[in-house]
């Protein structure tokens, strides 16, 4: 009976053993689970300048799946902030203190001088396309967006060559287009160039027909447009009601509307055109064309995405803050979807600016 | 010219706010509470407009036939479902003007969650308005200003020659003896509410003409359409008119001298001047308390 009892033990243990022995052999090793870094993106999904957030977006969604091997994960938290400021403090709040980002990415100076003191106060790194140098302020914080003085410089070459020397500005009381307009001030000084009226008006207005009239009374050659929808349609509209003919021009603005047939004919200054490669590769993922600011959020990501991979090549874990920042600023140049982008000292993702014209309902590049 | 334009930019403006403020003032006058709601019905009517008309595809006159409709309809329910049961627990009229509020909040992020925040519109060609003595007018604009004005002549006409009218004035001056006399409380309350929805409705249909539509539009229409109202003088239907008319012309003329950034402000300050040295309005009357006080 005893030696019954011992066999049926024996017989226990080695089973056991060789389910574990099989185990261990058959198991394939565990992967080593790759560290997370989370990207915040803070972008206008929804409102009149819903179809830049959603522009934006995409591009993230298609610089995260072209991305290769790497040593990290990259996960990327979308949040809507409508362009309200009020809006993006709430949101970046929540990507900061809830979601544990690394990384943020904003969407016009408005919501990037909200994100930019966020971002500094608690180490993370914010990335902000936005015309407005203050957004880039301080050590955690950086711009990709074509410099507002680059803009300007286009835009008057560009008044001269047509010979237009009478500008009247009707603009949206906005830190970036305040940017614009100030540096435009600065840089017409000395030429023949003359701002004869320079109309701010407040986000949700919808009745311009007084100040386009303060305006016209100046006899203006061209009108400045420095708005976003819904704001931009509506004082196109009303413009046209009162009869003004002089044309209609922009630093940006033409493309914040999804009704380009309301410029038609009329030529404007942008920030850099994406690469054709990048259209192609968005057009064919999307079925559409990429809207403003898309082709930077792009680059945005790769950028993060090269400085994280490159900081933590001989690293456990994930780099620190610091290290990162350190790649960033030692990064001089970068082949993005603009281009050949420069890396200024201020924290300032450089790029050119050019000559557009609505022609046929589309946005052409003329020079 | 200038003054010419200046003079009608200000009528344009002050027709929305004396349509607003007429619909705030009539159910202030005979319901005795600041209904907020009349902002949500604005909002209301140019989206189920623009559902009809853009979405649907049906005529435009049919669509604002149904778009007022069914702000009838939201307003009634609003009546049954919130400020007639506060009424019957004797709420007072801070309560009221809160509920009004919520109301107010619960509509626009309704139309919000069904509509999204994108800017809406009814695709009308954009033309050179008409030139009067130097001005620019639009055809939406006279629209504008000839239904502001007619809305009001029948809405006096309204109430000073049916016996609904003449019932929603006896309901005015005195709720207890106006019920003693055998008038349906009630019922005329209901039919404050609809006429007070139709004059917000049709405002909000041509402002969505004239300005695009968004969730948010009706903000802006409460604000200076209460402050016409109180200008005015509160729950004088007449003295709303003028009020809103008084708050267009200034506010245009304001900021010719001023930049444009201050309009709102100006409206305010007008505001602020009147409930300091004139708080019955321009045409308000002292109250019983205050002759006899």
């Amino acid at each position: 009976m005893a030696k019954n009892i011992t066999q049926w033990i024996v017989g226990i243990i080695i089973l056991v053993i060789v389910i574990i022995g099989a185990v261990l052999i058959f198991t394939p090793k565990a992967e080593v689970t790759k560290e997370t870094v989370k990207i915040g993106a803070v972008l206008p999904l929804s409102g009149g300048a819903g179809f830049l957030g959603q522009s934006a977006q995409k591009a993230l969604i298609l610089a995260k799946e072209q991305l290769g091997d790497t040593k990290y994960n990259f996960e990327v938290i979308f949040e809507d902030d409508k362009l309200s400021p009020k809006e993006t403090s709430t949101a970046a709040n929540k990507l900061i203190g809830v979601d544990g980002v690394d990384v943020i990415i904003s969407e016009t100076s408005g919501s990037g001088n909200v994100v930019t003191p966020l971002a500094e106060s608690s180490k993370i790194i914010h990335f902000g396309i936005a015309s407005d140098i203050n957004v880039a302020k301080g050590k955690y914080n950086f711009i990709h967006w074509t410099p507002p003085e680059e803009e300007n410089k286009v835009f008057i070459k560009e008044l001269q060559r047509r010979g237009i020397k009478k500008v009247a500005i009707l603009g949206v009381n906005q830190q970036g287009e305040r940017v614009v307009v100030d540096d435009f001030k600065k840089r017409i000084e000395g030429t023949n160039i003359e701002i004869t009226s320079d109309q701010l008006f407040n986000f949700g207005e919808k009745d311009f027909k007084t100040i386009i009239l303060k305006a016209k009374q100046t006899e203006p050659e061209i009108y400045l447009l420095l708005a976003s929808s819904p704001e931009l349609e509506i004082i196109v509209k009303q413009i046209k009601e009162i009869g003004i003919e002089e044309p209609l021009t922009s630093i940006e603005s033409f493309e914040f509307t999804e009704q380009p047939e309301i410029f038609e004919g009329y030529w404007y200054i942008n920030a850099a055109d994406p690469s054709e490669e990048y259209v192609n590769a968005y057009k064919q993922k999307y079925g559409d064309n990429p809207f403003l600011g898309s082709g930077n959020v792009y680059d945005i990501f790769n950028i993060i995405v090269t400085a994280y991979e490159t900081a933590g090549k001989d690293k456990k874990g994930k780099p620190t803050m610091e290290e990162v920042i350190s790649e960033l600023e030692n990064m001089k140049e970068f082949r993005g979807a603009l281009g050949q982008l420069k890396m200024l000292d201020e924290g300032v993702v450089w790029s050119g600016a050019v000559v557009k014209k609505v022609r046929d309902g589309k946005f052409v590049t003329i020079s | 010219m200038v003054a010419t334009q200046l003079f009608i930019n200000g009528i344009i403006a002050g027709a929305i706010y004396a349509l607003m403020a007429s619909s705030f003032s009539l159910i202030y006058n005979i319901v005795k509470f600041m209904d907020l709601s009349p902002g949500a019905l604005f909002v209301v009517s140019a989206f189920s407009a623009y559902v009809f008309n853009v979405l649907f595809g049906l005529n435009f006159f049919l669509s604002l036939i149904l778009a007022l409709i069914i702000v009838s309809v939201v307003t009634i329910g609003i009546n049954k479902f919130v400020y007639k049961p506060l009424r019957n627990k004797n709420a007072n009229n801070f309560i009221l003007l809160l509920a009004s509020f919520g109301v107010f909040l619960f509509i626009t992020g309704f139309i919000l969650l069904i509509f999204g925040a994108e800017v809406k519109t009814f695709g009308l060609p954009i033309i050179k308005g008409y030139e009067i003595f130097g001005a620019i007018i639009t055809k939406t604009q006279i629209i504008l200003i000839v239904t502001s004005l007619v809305l009001f002549l029948f809405l006096q006409l309204f109430m000073k020659t049916t016996r609904l009218g003449k019932a929603m004035r006896a309901l005015a001056d005195d709720r207890q003896v106006a019920s003693a006399l055998g008038i349906k409380v009630e019922k005329t309350i209901a039919v404050t509410f609809i006429i007070s929805a139709l004059l917000a409705g049709i405002a909000g249909i041509l402002v969505a003409l004239e300005q695009n539509l968004e969730h948010a539009m009706g903000f802006s229409v409460v604000l200076k359409g209460l402050t016409a109202s109180i200008v005015g003088g509160i729950g004088n239907v007449p003295a709303a008119l003028v009020g809103g008319f008084l708050i267009g012309i200034i506010e245009n003329i304001g900021i010719w001298f001023l930049p444009s950034g201050y309009k709102d402000a100006i409206a305010f300050v007008i505001l602020i001047l009147f409930l300091l040295f004139r708080p019955r309005g321009l045409f308000g009357t002292k109250t019983r308390e205050e002759v006899s006080g």
